[in-house]
């Protein structure tokens, strides 16, 4: 059967590069393919040790020609790292002052270097510059002059003008290093002229060049496929993937050597996630996540990530900020809990309170001396830190000079964590360290910076740098259309060929004339190089298999699409019959092949009676919304991480309000005390109120952190408290406060309960108010009317205290104040409804209260959980992921298990 | 579309490439195939199929056109079969675009991204690719299709920043708070939402600086209202008007009623709807609209309106049930021709809240300070873009060339 695989390296070939051909490959992921397809042959010729053979990418070649010559002594030029050149072009922009306006100097930087390398391998220095030009043309004309005499003043030479520099000296001078006798040139879909003019002379140094041949190919067969749409097509390339493997596992036990199978998708670095889910939902139908990772994946995304986005990276980043900056958001939570820090799970429980802490103080940003100072930080933690502020500094240094500093910064908070690093996480923090390093090589062109600009270099590098992880070879390999060619594979699927993404435009860079550009046919620069490149492609995929499938999707968002041209001689295949599976996929089938039993599971276990039951009022109000939702919230007690707001929250405001009125009745207690205070009496006292009640509800540390604000909310609460005393206290009959912000234990329905009631005021006929401060817009009193009483805490006060004649809510927005609520009679106090007619007295009111409460309170006891919540409840619910109400929903209106 | 089209010569007509046309027509009836026709009487005629460039509003819809272009030089390719001369008409066309094509070597059907069909947001994006260091965007940048977050985040920025004291926006920030109940989140969003519109205002922003500006274009706007007003009034039906005004507020009057009636008697002439009569217009406008949605012409005239017929009120105001009753009729007569004129109810709507005078000195510290925070707000916004994304929103692409503040 092996006869069946064609390797990347024939019998020749690697004959060959045993004999020191070099092989010389258009990228890096091509040349760990032919490095790895020479192993194999090797392990299949039964050979157990051989000589590494020199394949290696273009690249890599000429920085090596680069290192013996500087060796030998033929050149001083020191090469640029890619990010030292963009450094340098960076450079270039700032100084012509044209910078500031640029919205991204970094970007334009990186366009210039593209342009740059254009330039030079096109061969387009040469050109009359003297012709017209735009004004972009011009500024990168002068910024390439900088440029320039930047790299002259420092001796620096430039990838893209490296292979003049060797041919220059290889014609001048007499070669000090030996050249191959046999050059194999790999996966380059355009030869520039500058790699032509290069590969000509070593021709003339006696070297064999050998280009690819395509010819030599067994027949290959090229299938063209419709989707629906571009999920679809996604999808039924994973099944078709499955079933490529699972019937290479059937047919070919015996064979040692897997079936190799190529997933080609042209937006995959848009898609990375989607692709992910998609092709571990097919091969993994109802596993988790861990389970999967547990297992090992037969598919393999080859698609760098950038290396800011791997967890102990983003980790160290964090620490580096919080040590020179400070933290925002959700990065607090994600520094806190890193794994990567010492003790990360000893404390594990501690540092978890410590960030609810934090959260429920309204840190949206905080600064290292902050988590210091809290009472809650944890030890281990606090001494962490301490370290990382100990060895702070402001001074400004080298980017060589931080190096250390950086790194001791990371040592003292046990970065990368306790436990031994996974291989992907170890592989990641090389890349890391290899960032820092490069990072210190830049001290001649940054000069001394702040550690703020370190960070800022830092984070800029990092996100940059595109990292891949380099695994064992999984029989499947997902990828871009670029890493595709000159690769070799059993069957390939190439996804994406509608006429509307085929062919994919390219773009000329626009910093060079677009006239010269297409006479050298340069990258995207005419319409000829793009039909011929998009052939070549599809030559080099149709080549890269022994069978290739193009897929396109019938319509993109709706809109019928058709096949791209190119695709469109290719004998059409039903999508169906390319999938082992037929039309219904795995996971379907099982969902068709079970009955399902359904067991209603509504009611949590009874309340033990002789406990407390918590949550008060809100019990019962939760209730009335929703039984789960109370069941959530006070019986299994579950709260939603806290936001922090910016700046004072609703919660706060009401704080300071009800301590502030709490205050104010305990020191005058009655309308006639109020009466006699003089207006400067009264505005001195409200003053003092709202100091006092402030200091009680907000932490010293809390009140200097945001002072300003507070100056602004003192002002809003005396306009707020002053308008309600005098346009709603003062016009009240008499009354004197009898309780204010107290807590009593009451027994309702057997349920134990504590409630705390704002205020209760008597009236002069010994009859009480109850009077609850609302801060917010919308109380409807409505909601006492209904059978599940919504609002169930003041008819709840009602019928459990003695002698209620009104319950009400004192409504103190600052655009909306207002009584509201019912009373026994008319008049009691304005803006209480009271009965309307004899069928509807105090005391029916109060009984149909009694009777309704009571019901809930039967709930309550009971356990009763059910998901069914009054209408609107969901809205102010942050349950929806426990019950799953939508899920549900969706369910109930489509069948189950639907693909 | 096997009958005869009936309106085949308008639409053979606004082919005409040398003639530019705007097409009104309801959904089904072939604006898109008109313009498919258009362009590809453009393709026949250019050079290089770039030179045509058609915009959607949506890529959905870029794309279906795209399709249709492509789909009937495809049958026009394939010689599929015509209906009809209609349809003969486009085949046409086509025939006459793949030539051009043959001839200039296009090869538009194997590779179609060279149809610009395009939003207007994608257009910008090709233009500042083209042009980097012009645009001031330095390099290709991908278009955020909802920056909101971003938007957000600057205003949190400019926030916090001004929240110290002698920063740049502290005072103006401190007065917007206490505007806004000491809300900073609402603050937040306010400044968010100016920021998603930033395409709207920025560029009147730096002549917005000063506060006669801005009432004079205030002023104007509400003028070009009473201005449109003033046309749809005939100068005959406001001769007998200050008479009939003059009984409804002797009534109301009278009857001791809180109502716009009241408001209107003691007029010798009524003057022409212009910015200076704005106050009369406006009470005008309240005694003859209702004061509930959808607040057209009062259906009913009545004793509020200063028009009772009862005895009690005929006997308060000594005068005759017959005697009101001629009163009312003769309003309702003149108020009904007023109901005729085409319009003049929407105008009277549109007049009644339009501000007179300019912004109050309170409303202009708000303006204010508001419009400070602002250019701080856009000045971070650009930061946040620089820092975090280096992308940037449809709007932001359509103001780049008009940085404020």
């Amino acid at each position: 059967m092996t006869a069946q695989h064609d390797s990347l390296i024939d019998k020749q070939l690697a004959q060959e590069l045993e004999s020191g051909a070099l092989l010389l490959t258009a990228n890096r992921r091509l040349a760990r393919a032919y490095s790895s397809a020479y192993d194999q042959g090797q392990i299949e010729a039964g050979e157990s040790v051989w000589q590494t053979p020199t394949i290696l990418p273009l690249e890599s070649w000429w920085q090596s020609l680069h290192l013996e010559l500087q060796a030998t002594g033929l050149t001083s030029a020191r090469l640029l790292s890619a990010e030292q050149e963009q450094a340098l072009w960076r450079a270039s922009i700032e100084s012509k002052g044209d910078g500031g306006a640029l919205l991204s100097v970094a970007a334009t930087a990186k366009a210039l270097m593209k342009a740059w390398r254009t330039e030079h391998a096109f061969e387009l220095s040469g050109a009359d510059w003297s012709s017209y030009l735009t004004p972009d043309q011009q500024a990168y004309r002068r910024w390439s002059a900088e440029y320039r005499r930047l790299c002259e003043a420092g001796d620096f030479i430039d990838m893209a003008r490296l292979p003049d520099l060797l041919l220059s000296l290889l014609e001048s001078q007499d070669p000090a290093f030996v050249m191959p006798r046999q050059l194999h040139l790999r996966g380059f879909l355009q030869q520039t002229p500058q790699l032509q003019r290069f590969v000509a002379h070593c021709r003339q140094l006696g070297v064999v060049v050998a280009s690819e041949n395509q010819s030599a190919l067994p027949t290959r067969r090229a299938q063209r496929t419709a989707c629906i749409d571009a999920q679809h097509e996604l999808k039924c390339a994973a099944r078709w993937a499955r079933g490529q493997l699972e019937s290479a596992n059937h047919a070919q036990q015996s064979d040692f050597r897997a079936r190799r199978v190529a997933i080609v998708i042209s937006d995959l670095h848009l898609r990375r996630t989607q692709v992910q889910r998609c092709f571990d939902e097919v091969f993994f139908a109802a596993a988790t996540p861990a389970e999967i990772n547990q297992h090992g994946r037969s598919y393999e995304i080859s698609l760098g990530q950038n290396l800011d986005r791997f967890a102990p990276v983003a980790s160290a980043l964090r620490v580096l900020q919080l040590g020179f900056d400070c933290l925002q958001g959700a990065d607090i939570t994600e520094c806190l809990l890193s794994p990567y820090i010492a003790n990360a799970e000893t404390e594990k429980q501690a540092r978890a309170l410590f960030d609810l802490q934090m959260r429920a103080r309204g840190f949206k940003v905080i600064r290292l001396y902050q988590l210091i100072e809290s009472e809650f930080a944890p030890a281990q933690l606090r001494k962490i830190l301490r370290q990382l502020q100990s060895i702070s500094t402001n001074s400004e240094l080298l980017p060589s000079q931080w190096l250390p500093h950086v790194l001791k910064m990371l040592q003292v908070t046990g970065w990368p964590g306790d436990s031994a690093p996974q291989s992907e996480e170890y592989q990641a923090i090389e890349a890391w360290r290899n960032c820092l390093h490069e990072i210190a090589q830049l001290d001649e062109l940054l000069g001394k910076v702040s550690g703020k600009r370190m960070l800022a270099l830092i984070q800029e590098l990092t996100r940059a740098r595109v990292f891949q992880v380099q695994s064992s070879t999984a029989p499947i390999q997902i990828m871009g259309t670029l890493e595709m060619v000159g690769q070799k594979f059993d069957a390939a699927w190439v996804a994406g060929f509608d006429n509307e993404n085929w062919p994919q435009a390219q773009r000329a860079t626009p910093f060079l004339p677009l006239k010269w550009q297409k006479q050298v046919n340069a990258p995207g620069a005419s319409q000829a190089w793009e039909l011929s490149m998009s052939q070549r492609m599809i030559d080099a995929f149709t080549s890269a298999a022994t069978e290739t499938i193009f897929s396109y999707p019938l319509a993109i968002n709706g809109n019928a699409v058709d096949a791209a041209w190119q695709i469109q001689s290719m004998p059409q295949v039903d999508v169906g019959s390319l999938l082992a599976d037929g039309s219904t996929s795995a996971i379907q089938r099982v969902f068709d092949s079970v009955t399902t039993e359904t067991i209603a599971d509504h009611a949590g276990p009874p309340i033990d009676p002789s406990l407390p039951a918590k949550g008060g009022a809100r019990l019962f109000e939760d209730q009335a919304l929703c039984p789960f939702k109370s069941f959530a919230h006070h019986r299994l007690r579950i709260r939603p991480l806290e936001e922090p707001a910016l700046g004072i929250d609703a919660r706060d405001k009401g704080n300071f309000f009800h301590e502030a009125m709490a205050l104010f009745w305990t020191q005058t207690k009655s309308l006639s005390a109020l009466e006699s205070l003089t207006e400067e009496a009264l505005d001195l006292r409200i003053d003092e109120c709202i100091d006092g009640a402030i200091e009680i509800a907000m932490s010293e540390q809390d009140r200097q952190r945001r002072a300003a604000l507070l100056k602004i909310e003192k002002n809003r609460l005396k306009r707020v408290i002053h308008s309600w005393i005098d346009y709603f206290e003062k016009k009240r009959a008499p009354f004197c406060v009898e309780q204010v912000e107290q807590e009593s234990e009451v027994e309702f329905e057997a349920l134990k309960l504590t409630l705390k009631l704002d205020r209760v005021d008597k009236l002069a006929d010994g009859g009480r108010v109850i009077i609850d401060y609302k801060t917010g817009k919308n109380n409807p009193v409505s909601s006492w009317m209904e059978e599940r009483i919504t609002r169930a805490q003041l008819p709840l006060y009602a019928v459990i205290l003695e002698d209620i004649r009104a319950v009400c809510f004192a409504q103190v927005a600052t655009n909306k104040q207002r009584f509201s609520g019912m009373a026994a009679e008319k008049n009691l106090l304005a803006g209480l409804q009271g009965p309307n007619n004899e069928n509807n007295s105090w005391s029916d009111r109060l009984a149909s209260w009694q009777q309704n409460l009571a019901k809930l309170a039967q709930e309550i006891n009971t356990g009763h959980a059910a998901v069914v919540p009054t209408k609107n409840a969901c809205q102010y619910c942050d349950f929806s992921p426990l019950c799953r109400i939508e899920k549900n929903a969706l369910l109930d209106a489509t069948q189950v298990g639907t693909d | 579309m096997s009958q005869v089209i009936t309106d085949a010569k308008s639409r053979f007509a606004a082919l005409d490439p040398s003639r530019s046309f705007i097409v009104q027509a309801p959904a089904g009836s072939g604006k898109t195939e008109l313009l498919t026709r258009r362009i590809l009487t453009l393709l026949a005629e250019v050079d290089e199929p770039e030179e045509i460039l058609a915009i959607t509003f949506t890529r959905k819809a870029a794309s279906e056109m795209r399709q249709r272009v492509l789909s009937t030089l495809l049958d026009a390719q394939n010689n599929t079969p015509v209906a009809n001369d209609y349809q003969q008409q486009g085949r046409d066309l086509a025939q006459a675009v793949l030539l051009r094509d043959q001839n200039r070597n296009w090869q538009l059907l194997q590779n179609p991204s060279r149809l610009s069909m395009q939003t207007i947001d994608s257009l910008c994006a090709v233009l500042t690719r083209q042009l980097p260091v012009t645009s001031n965007f330095g390099a290709e940048l991908g278009v955020l299709e909802d920056a909101r977050r971003l938007y957000l985040v600057a205003a949190q920025r400019c926030i916090e920043e001004n929240l110290v004291e002698d920063q740049l926006g502290y005072l103006e920030l401190q007065q917007l708070l206490v505007h806004l109940d000491n809300n900073v989140e609402r603050v937040q969003g306010l400044l968010a939402g100016m920021l998603a519109n930033r395409d709207q205002w920025l560029r009147h922003y730096s002549q917005a600086g000063s506060r006669g500006h801005l009432e004079q274009d205030l002023q104007a706007l509400v003028s070009a209202r009473f201005d449109k007003l003033e046309e749809l009034v005939p100068a005959h039906v406001l001769t007998e008007l200050p008479a009939l005004l003059q009984m409804a507020a002797d009534a109301v009057i009278g009857l001791d009623l809180d109502k716009p009636a009241q408001h209107l008697g003691g007029m010798d002439a009524i003057p022409r709807p212009a910015y200076s009569s704005g106050l009369t217009w406006q009470l005008l406008a309240d005694f003859l609209l209702t004061n509930n949605s959808p607040f057209g012409f009062r259906k009913r005239i009545a004793r509020t309106e200063g028009f009772p017929v009862s005895p009690a009120d005929a006997e308060d105001l000594n005068l005759t049930v017959a005697e009101l009753k001629q009163r009312k009729k003769q309003f309702v007569d003149w108020f009904d021709e007023m109901k005729t004129i085409d319009g003049l109810e929407s105008m009277l709507r549109e007049i009644r809240d339009l501000p007179l005078t300019g912004y109050t000195d309170k409303q202009w510290t708000i303006m204010e300070s508001l419009l400070k925070l602002l250019s701080l707000c856009v000045a971070e916004l650009h930061l946040v873009f620089r820092r975090t994304h280096r992308s940037c929103s449809g709007a932001g692409l359509q103001t780049s060339a008009h940085p404020g503040g």
